[in-house]
C-alpha cells in the first residue's frame, strides 16, 4: 500500500492511485481548476501548458507560469472560498494541485476533503492521502512519464 | 506584596442586596502611586473576554485543516469523523479540530509557564522574594501585560507569584475544556485557544521579567553586544560543555563557576538553543552554537564532553545521541529526567568522580551544583574524548554514498522533503563524486534524523555532515545579543510614526527553525525589510538564523543595521522568552503614545493594536506547540501572525474575507461611533504561507491598519507595490480595497495605478477612527 509522507491521517476511504491515463481523462472535465504553486517549475518542461488548457487557473504563492490565470491568491484562501458557498464552493467540480508545496498541499487537500464536495487531484510525485486522487509515490522519471502520457491523452 | 479583586455580581442576604460590588484588597499605597482608571477585566477568566474573542473571529474565519479523521482521545472511539459525521461524544470534525488547536496551545502554554514559575521560585530561592523589578531607567511600564490582565504594577520578583498562580489556574480550565464531553462548539474551543495564548504570552513576560531583574541581563540596551554564532566557534581541543534548552537557571550556574575560577581561557562554554540568547544575555562570550536545528549535528561532531540540559526542545533520544561520543548529560530540570540516577545529596566532586569513571548521565536538579559538575567534568574526560565523533571520516565517506540503494525513503522521511537520494547520486563515484549537493543538503537541513531513522544502510544526515565538514568547523558569524524590553523612550519617539503608518511596519521574526528550505531566504527578508525602513525584530531560532547568514560584504543583518527599536533596524529581543518585549510594545505605544490605560482593560488595548499598529510577527519555521502558544496570544492582542508552510500542521487558520464588505464594518469613534465600512485591513489574523516571497509580501500588506494616514498608506502601499511586483511579476489585484484616496497612490506610479483603479470602479473613502466597542466599553 502507498505510504503517507504525513502518516498521522488515515485514508478512511481508500482511493485509487492516480496514472497518467486516468489523469488525461479526468482533466477534460468541465468545471475543473487548476491551483498552480511556486513549485511549478519542478514539472518538465512544456507540460504545465497542456495539462492545464481549458481549465480555470489560480496562481498561489509566488508562481508566475506562462498560463493565464483566473486570479492570483494564497492557496490557504483559495481552499477557504472553495470550502465557502457563494464564493468559489461549489463553482468547481474538480480542483487539481500542481506545484503546491506538499506539506502545505497535505493541509489543504484534507480541508476539501472535510469541507468541500470537489474532487481534489493531487499531481504532486509524493503520495497525498487527502486527495481523491494522488500518484503513488514515484521517482522523478516515473513521475514525469505518466505526466507526459497524461498530455498525450489530453491531446489524443 | 499581593493585591486582590474581590467581586460580587449580585449578593442577596436576609434585607442586603448587593450588585456589583468591588473591592480591592491590600497594596492599597501601589494602587494609589498608579492613578490610571481600570478597565472591567481584572485577571480575567475563561469565560471573561468571549466577547473580543467573539468580535476577532467573527471577523476572521477559523479555516480548520484537520491533520486526522478520527478521535482516539476516548475509550469511546476511534471515531470517523469524515462526511460530516459526529464522535460517539457528538463532536463533529470542526469541534475535533479546534480541539486539538486548543491542546497544542495548552501544551505550549504550560511549557512557558512552567518555565515562568521555575525561574521565579529559583530566583525567590537564590536571591529572596524582594528582588525588585528593574528593567531599567527607561522603562517606567515594567511589566505591559502584568498591568493589563492582573491590574497590578510588580515591584519586586515575589509580586509576580500570584499572577503565575492565576495563569496555572487558568491553564487547569483550558486543560479540562479539552476533556470529553466538555465543550462542544468550534468557536469557543477557539475562544479558549486564545485565552491560553494569552496566558502564555503572559508566562513569557514574567519569566524574562524576572530573568533580567535578578540575573542583570540588558535592559532594553538599543546597541547589545554582538556575540559569535556556529559551529566552529568553539574550540574542540579545549574541554566543551553545551548547554540545551530554555531555562538560563543552569546556565548562570556554568558561567558563575567559569568566571569565579578564572576558567574562561581554558574552557569553552556553549549554547543550543534559547539558552544560548539567555546565557549571552548574561555573559557575551559565550558561544552560541546554534538553532535546534544544530543540536544533534552538533554533539555529532563529538565536541561536547558534557551536555546540560534543563527544559523544552531537548531531544527525546539526547541520552542516546550522547552515549555515541562519549559526551556526559547533565538533566537538571524534572521535565526532562531521562531515567537519569538523581544525584542531588551527593557533593559535587563525588558527581564528577562519577562520570568520570564512566556514569553516561546524572539527573542534578541542585542547580547551584551545576557549574561546578559540568566544567569539572569536561576538564577531566576531554583528553579521552578526542578524536570520537559519530560521523564518518572523510576517507570513508565514498563508500558509504556509494552504498546507497536509492530507495528513496530518506526523501519521503524528510520533513523538508529535502532531495536526499538525488545528493547521494551526485555523490557516488561513478557519477563523479561530486558532493556539492550534500554540502547544500546539510546547510537546507532541520536536523530531525528522520531519515535517518529509515535509511536500511547508512546514517544520511551524517554523510552531509561530513561531507560539509569544512563549512561547519569554520562557521563563525554573529548574532546580535537579546536586547530585552523596548523602550519606554523609544516607543515614544516611533509611536507617532508607527501609528500614522509613516514607518511602514514592525515585523518580527520569531520561534523556531523548521525551514522549509533552509534559513538564508529568511535572513534575504530581515535585510530587504530593514531596507525599506521597517523596524524589524528577532527572537528565539529565527534571531540566531539571522546571524548565521552573510551577505556580499561578508556581514551578518546584526552589523548591517542598528539594533534600535526605530526604522531600518534590526534588533534581536533574545530567548522565547523574550518574545513577550514584541507584544508589549504595542501594548506600550497604545498606552504611551495614546495614552490607552493599561490596568484590566485587556478589549480596549486590544482594539487600538488591532485598528492602529501596523505590527505583524512572521513564524516562518514554525515547529513547537509553543510557537502555537505564542502566535494564538499574538493574535488576541490583535497582532496577526504569518507563518511557514508547515503551520497548517496546527490545523488552524484565522483567514478574513476581504470580498465581504459587511466584515469590515466598524465604528468610527470621531463619528458618534456611526458604523463605517473600512479596507480588509489587517486582512488576516493567521495565515500559513507557502513560498517565502508570498511570506514577504503578505506580512507587508499586513502591515496597514484602517487608521493609517494617507501618507502613511501611500508608504505602506509603495512597499506592498512594490514587493508584488518584484516576487509576482504584476500589480496587485486587490490594491483597490486598500486605496482610499488618490492621493495614497505612490507618485511615481500614480497615473498607472489610478488608471488600472478606475478601471475597476474604485471610488474615494474617509478615514475613520475605527473601534470595534461601543462608546461605553472604552476608557478614552
Amino acid at each position: 500500500m502507498t505510504q503517507a509522507h504525513s502518516p498521522g491521517n488515515v485514508r478512511v476511504k481508500p482511493g485509487a492511485d492516480l496514472n497518467g491515463a486516468m489523469l488525461g481523462k479526468l482533466l477534460n472535465r468541465p468545471g475543473t481548476l487548476f491551483l498552480v504553486g511556486s513549485q511549478w517549475k519542478e514539472l518538465p518542461d512544456g507540460v504545465l501548458e497542456p495539462l492545464v488548457d481549458g481549465g480555470d487557473v489560480i496562481l498561489t504563492g509566488s508562481a508566475n507560469p506562462p498560463v493565464e490565470k483566473v486570479a492570483r491568491m494564497g492557496v490557504s484562501e483559495a481552499c477557504h472560498l472553495l470550502c465557502s458557498e457563494g464564493s468559489l464552493g461549489g463553482e468547481y467540480g474538480q480542483v487539481v494541485f500542481v506545484g503546491i508545496p506538499h506539506h502545505i498541499a497535505t493541509g489543504m487537500l484534507s480541508k476539501l476533503k472535510h469541507y468541500s464536495d470537489a474532487t481534489a487531484i493531487s499531481l504532486d510525485r509524493g503520495f497525498q492521502p487527502d486527495a481523491n486522487l494522488a500518484f503513488p509515490n514515484l521517482s522523478r522519471e516515473d513521475w514525469e512519464e505518466e505526466l507526459g502520457e497524461a498530455v498525450e491523452r489530453r491531446s489524443a | 506584596m499581593e493585591s486582590r479583586n474581590v467581586r460580587l455580581d449580585r449578593l442577596e442576604k436576609g434585607g442586603l442586596q448587593v450588585e456589583g460590588l468591588e473591592l480591592t484588597v491590600g497594596d492599597i499605597e501601589r494602587e494609589e502611586l498608579w492613578d490610571e482608571p481600570a478597565g472591567p477585566y481584572h485577571l480575567p477568566g475563561i469565560k471573561d473576554l468571549r466577547r473580543w474573542d467573539h468580535l476577532l473571529l467573527g471577523r476572521y474565519d477559523s479555516s480548520y485543516e484537520p491533520t486526522r479523521d478520527v478521535c482516539d482521545l476516548c475509550t469511546f472511539g476511534p471515531c470517523d469523523l469524515t462526511d460530516g459525521k459526529k464522535s460517539a461524544c457528538g463532536l463533529d470534525i470542526s469541534g475535533q479540530t479546534a480541539r486539538m488547536n486548543l491542546l497544542t496551545t495548552v501544551m505550549g502554554a504550560a511549557a512557558h509557564l512552567s518555565h515562568a514559575r521555575e525561574i521565579v521560585e529559583h530566583v525567590i530561592e537564590k536571591f529572596g522574594p524582594d528582588v525588585e523589578i528593574d528593567m531599567g531607567s527607561k522603562n517606567d511600564v515594567e511589566a505591559p501585560m502584568v498591568r493589563v490582565i492582573a491590574g497590578t504594577i510588580p515591584e519586586t520578583v515575589g509580586d509576580l507569584l500570584p499572577v503565575v498562580e492565576y495563569c496555572e489556574e487558568e491553564m487547569n480550565h483550558l486543560t479540562s475544556a479539552t476533556s470529553t464531553m466538555q465543550e462542544g462548539s468550534p468557536l469557543e474551543f477557539d475562544s479558549k485557544s486564545l485565552h491560553a495564548g494569552m496566558m502564555d504570552n503572559l508566562a513569557l513576560e514574567i519569566a524574562d521579567i524576572a530573568q533580567i531583574s535578578a540575573f542583570d541581563m540588558p535592559r532594553g540596551d538599543e546597541d547589545a553586544p554582538l556575540a559569535e554564532i556556529g559551529m566552529g566557534t568553539m574550540d574542540p581541543e579545549k574541554p566543551v560543555v553545551l548547554a540545551i534548552g530554555h531555562n538560563v537557571a543552569p546556565g548562570t550556574s556554568i558561567i558563575d563557576y567559569m568566571v569565579e575560577n578564572g576558567l574562561e581561557e581554558e574552557v569553552e562554554v556553549g549554547a543550543v538553543c534559547c539558552n544560548a540568547h539567555d546565557m549571552t544575555r548574561i555573559n557575551p562570550h559565550v558561544n552560541v552554537v546554534g538553532a535546534l536545528s544544530k543540536q544533534v549535528k552538533y554533539i555529532r561532531t563529538g565536541a561536547p564532553d558534557v551536555v546540560v540540559i534543563d527544559e523544552q526542545c531537548i531531544r527525546a533520544d539526547v541520552l542516546e545521541e550522547c552515549r555515541k561520543v562519549g559526551a556526559r548529560l547533565v538533566a537538571c530540570s524534572g521535565q526532562a529526567v531521562h531515567e537519569l540516577q538523581d544525584v542531588s545529596d551527593r557533593d559535587p566532586g563525588d558527581i564528577v568522580e562519577m562520570m568520570v569513571d564512566g556514569e553516561d548521565g546524572v539527573f542534578l536538579p541542585e542547580i547551584e551544583k551545576v557549574g561546578e559538575v559540568a566544567i569539572e567534568t569536561a576538564r577531566s574526560v576531554y583528553e579521552d574524548r578526542l578524536g570520537r565523533k559519530a560521523i564518518p571520516e572523510v576517507d570513508e565517506l565514498q563508500g558509504i554514498i556509494d552504498s546507497c540503494t536509492e530507495c528513496g525513503r530518506c526523501d519521503r522521511a524528510c520533513p523538508e522533503f529535502l532531495p536526499i537520494t538525488d545528493a547521494m547520486v551526485d555523490g557516488m563515484e561513478e557519477n563523479g563524486g561530486d558532493w556539492s549537493g550534500l554540502e547544500e543538503l546539510w546547510d537546507r537541513c532541520v536536523g530531525c534524523t528522520r531519515c535517518d531513522e529509515v535509511c536500511p544502510v547508512m546514517d544520511p544526515m551524517s554523510v552531509q555532515e561530513t561531507a560539509s565538514e569544512h563549512r561547519w568547523k569554520t562557521e563563525r558569524n554573529v548574532v546580535r545579543t537579546g536586547r530585552g524590553p523596548i523602550n519606554d523612550t523609544e516607543i515614544r519617539n516611533v509611536g507617532a510614526p508607527i501609528v500614522l503608518g509613516e514607518i511602514p511596519g514592525v515585523v518580527a521574526f520569531v520561534g523556531c527553525d523548521n525551514y522549509p528550505d533552509g534559513g538564508r531566504s529568511v535572513a534575504e527578508v530581515i535585510r530587504d525589510l530593514a531596507e525599506r525602513n521597517y523596524i524589524v525584530l528577532t527572537s528565539g531560532c529565527s534571531a540566531m538564523t539571522a546571524g548565521d547568514h552573510t551577505f556580499e560584504d561578508g556581514q551578518t543583518v546584526y552589523e548591517m543595521f542598528d539594533g534600535r527599536f526605530d526604522k531600518g533596524c534590526v534588533s534581536n529581543v533574545g530567548s522565547c522568552v523574550a518574545n513577550a518585549h514584541i507584544v508589549d510594545a504595542a501594548l506600550k505605544i497604545a498606552n504611551l503614545f495614546a495614552n490607552v490605560p493599561l490596568r484590566d482593560n485587556f478589549e480596549e488595548v486590544s482594539d487600538y493594536v488591532l485598528h492602529r499598529i501596523g505590527a505583524v510577527g512572521v513564524c516562518w519555521g514554525v515547529y513547537h506547540q509553543k510557537a502555537l502558544a505564542i502566535a494564538n496570544g499574538a493574535k488576541r492582542w490583535g497582532i496577526p501572525v504569518v507563518q511557514g508552510p508547515h503551520g497548517v500542521k496546527f490545523r488552524r487558520q484565522e483567514l478574513g474575507r476581504p470580498d465581504l464588505d459587511e466584515r469590515w464594518v466598524v465604528n468610527d469613534a470621531n463619528r458618534d461611533y456611526e458604523e463605517v465600512q473600512i479596507e480588509p485591513a489587517p486582512e488576516h489574523l493567521g495565515y500559513s504561507a507557502e513560498s517565502i516571497e508570498e511570506m514577504a509580501v503578505m506580512a507587508v500588506k499586513l502591515c496597514m491598519r484602517p487608521n493609517d494616514t494617507r501618507q502613511g498608506r501611500m508608504i505602506k502601499l509603495t512597499n506592498y507595490i512594490d514587493l508584488y511586483r518584484k516576487y509576482f511579476d504584476e500589480y496587485p489585484s486587490d490594491l483597490a480595497r486598500f486605496v482610499r484616496h488618490e492621493k495614497e497612490v505612490p507618485l511615481t506610479e500614480r497615473e498607472e495605478v489610478m488608471e488600472v483603479l478606475e478601471d475597476r470602479g474604485w471610488e474615494p473613502r474617509e478615514t475613520p477612527n475605527p473601534t470595534m466597542l461601543r462608546e461605553e466599553d472604552r476608557l478614552i
